[in-house]
């Protein structure tokens, strides 16, 4: 019964101290040939914390997630989670240390049901082996049955029950957005990546998205690192905002204090 | 037509006869008593999977909404607003309101805030169930013009931690703490307070524009109820634990005698889908054996079928073309009794397995004993279309102010462009300009404030629907339209 739409037991049974994400960049430099992408970035996202990463086209904003989530490497600096150095982590290894990222383009399994899709995100999560699996022994029906549970609270927090079944490929962005959100969620991230989430998306699946991040954050003090280009977006639920320009960060505060600052202006109206 | 052997499992004919001495919510605790934890009375589908309820817990949950009601303050007689999706908690509120005493006034959760609020001021409704966040945050706007209403209860709890401790809104789950701490303090307050119901009172105020032409609010009485659903129950297929599913939200009089009255008196499990964007999915899961379907319903249900074989091969079409040929052609001998040749039979009875059994599994119809069609008149290439695959599709009349259907094409005899014969019980008669006018138990109390309307609408016990119609010699009612009003 709606009455009792409970929270996902994910977010429910997960100890704060599960959910810490201190994630510290420093001196981060990335280059391809001659071009430098990112030029001696320092950010740091405390635990519990929604921070927007905004900038023009080309600003580095989605290089300094690809180099957090371990598709890049940089040259030069440092990145720890927890304390932990994850510099130079492959993406399985980065998803297992609690990172969950949603992607800008289209990359979930297109071919894929979204029930499958954010069935694979348990993968991670899954306790029996492949002898087992093979035989498919009592063991592996329940722990099946336990992980699709999980999906499907997934599936209800997310409200998406209509397109379960549905292959990924044949929904429209707004509603794979919230889908590639929902498989991030599945990994049950420390830190929460998303790049661009609102791209494609209609005034209504956008407050959709709002709300969804709001009571993640808010709730279940889910630590959000969020790339946007929609300003308005960014400023209205972030906490703190990071600006960047060419690869430099340019301003970091709060979203007053970036929208007044002259060098944001520059960066996005030009001289004026 | 449709061979349905097996027997159905009805409410002897003496308790279906007893319904007109209860209220609705009374009918609820004999249900309860009679079918215990043995029969299902709910089911609904959650997080991927069917939940369900019994008719003892469906009583429980109700006693416990009334019981919340009455520790939030309700007097008997005030009117409570629902503006819910369709779903357990509909069933629990609006009968939770009834037991309470309260008159019930359903209002279409799509509709704009300003009809809601008009409504619900017109009415100096003196509480609400909202269903969600997004129901309440439009009340909470427009609270400065609800000064009668006390306080909302809402369904759906997410997303309400934002708005802190608001007194003016309660949590369901709330409401039935209260109710579940109240049964405990004073153990008889609830039994006491149902019987008190008087079947004659009003239940339910709704919306309509039928016999009027303009929007109004026709109040209701369980006695209304009671006797279209009983009589239902008496004439219909219709047993004990057969599916239906509400089609459209539970505001129209269809879904509420439905809802309220025939699942209540026949013992119908009552499905819910996911949401209201998975009903066409889970349709098919929940196997209805009854459905009450409005003409648009099975107009579009129509098309999708004849589309998709128009799409397909010329093989597949020419077999389904002579499926429907044969089965019509068979049902018209049997009408006129002739007799039939057993190569037409054998032809039948082969083209029935093969094509249109299958053909209605697809559309989640294979265990459909009746179908109903309501509204306005649909088709009758839809009828035939329909019966010739085997779907047991009927077409029915009624308005609001009958409280619902009160004439059915009854089994065996359906007979196409009329809507059949009256329920028993139910009179017709047409005047010099063809006005159909009706005179049965299920005739409504009246519109809400407005004497002088009931008194033009309803005369001696005659109900002037503002149709028009025609009568053949078997008494088959045929409608024309609307009566031309000078």
């Amino acid at each position: 019964m709606k009455a009792f739409r409970g929270a996902p037991s994910l977010f429910a049974s997960t100890a704060p101290e599960n959910r810490q994400a201190h994630l510290e960049v420093k001196d981060l430099t990335l280059e391809f040939g001659g071009v430098t992408a990112l030029s001696k970035i320092d950010i740091s996202v405390q635990s519990g914390e929604l921070i927007s990463l905004i900038g023009p086209n080309g600003a580095g904003k989605t290089s300094l997630l690809n180099c957090i989530s371990g598709h890049y490497k940089p040259q030069r600096g440092k990145i720890t989670l927890n304390g932990e150095e994850i510099t130079h982590l492959s993406p399985h290894q980065l998803a297992a240390t609690g990172i969950g990222r949603t992607y800008q383009s289209f990359e979930l399994f297109g071919e894929m049901t979204v029930l499958s899709n954010m069935m694979m995100a348990r993968h991670a999560h899954l306790k029996y082996n492949a002898a087992e699996a093979l035989l498919f022994s009592e063991n592996v029906q329940t722990e099946e049955a336990r992980q699709r549970e999980v999906v499907e609270e997934l599936i209800d927090f997310l409200e998406i029950q209509a397109i379960r079944k549905e292959l990924a490929a044949n929904l429209p962005m707004g509603m794979r957005k919230r889908v590639d959100l929902g498989r991030a969620l599945a990994l049950n991230p420390k830190l929460l990546i998303l790049d661009e989430p609102f791209t494609g998306m209609t005034l209504e699946e956008k407050d959709h998205m709002i709300r969804f991040l709001t009571e993640l954050n808010d709730t279940w003090q889910q630590t959000i690192l969020l790339v946007e280009h929609d300003m308005s977006v960014a400023m209205g639920i972030s906490e703190k905002v990071i600006v960047f320009d060419f690869g430099i960060k340019i301003a970091e505060g709060s979203p007053d204090f970036v929208q007044n600052h002259p060098q944001v202006i520059k960066a996005y109206l030009g001289d004026v | 037509m449709n061979d349905f052997s097996q027997k159905i499992d009805r409410v002897d004919p003496e308790t279906l006869s007893s319904m007109g001495q209860y209220t609705l919510p009374q009918i609820l605790y004999k249900q309860a008593e009679r079918f215990g934890s043995q029969k299902i009375a709910i089911r609904e589908k959650t997080c991927g999977i069917w939940q369900t309820l019994d008719w003892r817990a469906f009583f429980r949950y109700t006693k416990h909404t009334a019981l919340g009601l009455m520790a939030l303050g309700i007097e008997r007689g005030e009117t409570v607003g629902l503006i819910l999706d369709n779903g357990p908690e509909y069933l629990f509120g609006e009968l939770g309101t009834q037991a309470a005493g309260a008159v019930a006034l359903p209002l279409l959760p799509s509709a704009p805030v300003e009809t809601l609020v008009s409504e619900l001021d017109h009415v100096q409704a003196a509480y609400v169930f909202a269903q969600n966040q997004m129901q309440a945050e439009r009340l909470l706007a427009h609270r400065q013009e609800l000064p009668t209403v006390k306080q909302i209860v809402y369904i759906d709890p997410t997303g309400m931690k934002f708005y802190g401790d608001n007194p003016w809104l309660v949590a369901f789950s709330q409401l039935l703490d209260l109710g579940e701490d109240l049964d405990d303090e004073q153990p008889d307050l609830f039994i006491k307070e149902l019987w008190d119901g008087n079947p004659e009172d009003m239940a339910v105020m709704l919306a309509t524009s039928s016999a009027a032409g303009t929007p109004k609010l026709a109040m209701l009485s369980h006695t209304n109820f009671t006797n279209t659903a009983s009589k239902w129950v008496e004439t219909e297929p219709i047993g004990i634990e057969d599916n239906w599913v509400p089609m459209t939200p539970m505001v129209g009089i269809v879904e509420q005698v439905w809802g309220l009255g025939v699942a209540l008196c026949g013992g119908l499990t009552t499905n819910f889908p996911e949401g209201p964007e998975t009903l066409l999915g889970d349709f098919i899961d929940m196997g209805p054996t009854l459905i009450a379907g409005s003409a648009g319903f099975w107009e579009g249900v129509a098309m999708r079928v004849t589309t998709s074989i128009a799409g397909s091969r010329k093989w597949n079409h020419s077999l389904f073309e002579m499926t429907l040929k044969t089965a019509n052609h068979m049902a018209d001998l049997e009408s006129r009794k002739e007799p039939v040749s057993l190569q037409l039979k054998l032809k039948n009875g082969l083209l029935k397995r093969l094509i249109s059994r299958p053909l209605l599994r697809r559309i989640g119809c294979s265990r459909v004993r009746a179908a109903y069609s309501g509204g306005h008149p649909v088709s009758q290439e839809v009828i035939r279309l329909f019966r010739g695959f085997g779907l047991n599709i009927k077409q029915c009349y009624g308005l609001t102010e009958t409280c619902g259907m009160v004439h059915v094409h009854r089994e065996g005899e359906v007979k196409l462009g009329t809507v059949g014969r009256p329920l028993p019980g139910t009179e017709i008669k047409l005047t010099a300009n063809r006005e159909i006018l009706i005179k049965s138990q299920s005739n409504f109390m009246g519109y809400y404030q407005d004497p002088d309307l009931t008194s033009r609408v309803l005369v001696d016990g005659w109900l002037h629907t503002g149709d028009a119609g025609t009568l053949d010699e078997e008494g088959h009612l045929g409608i024309i339209g609307r009566v031309w009003e000078p």
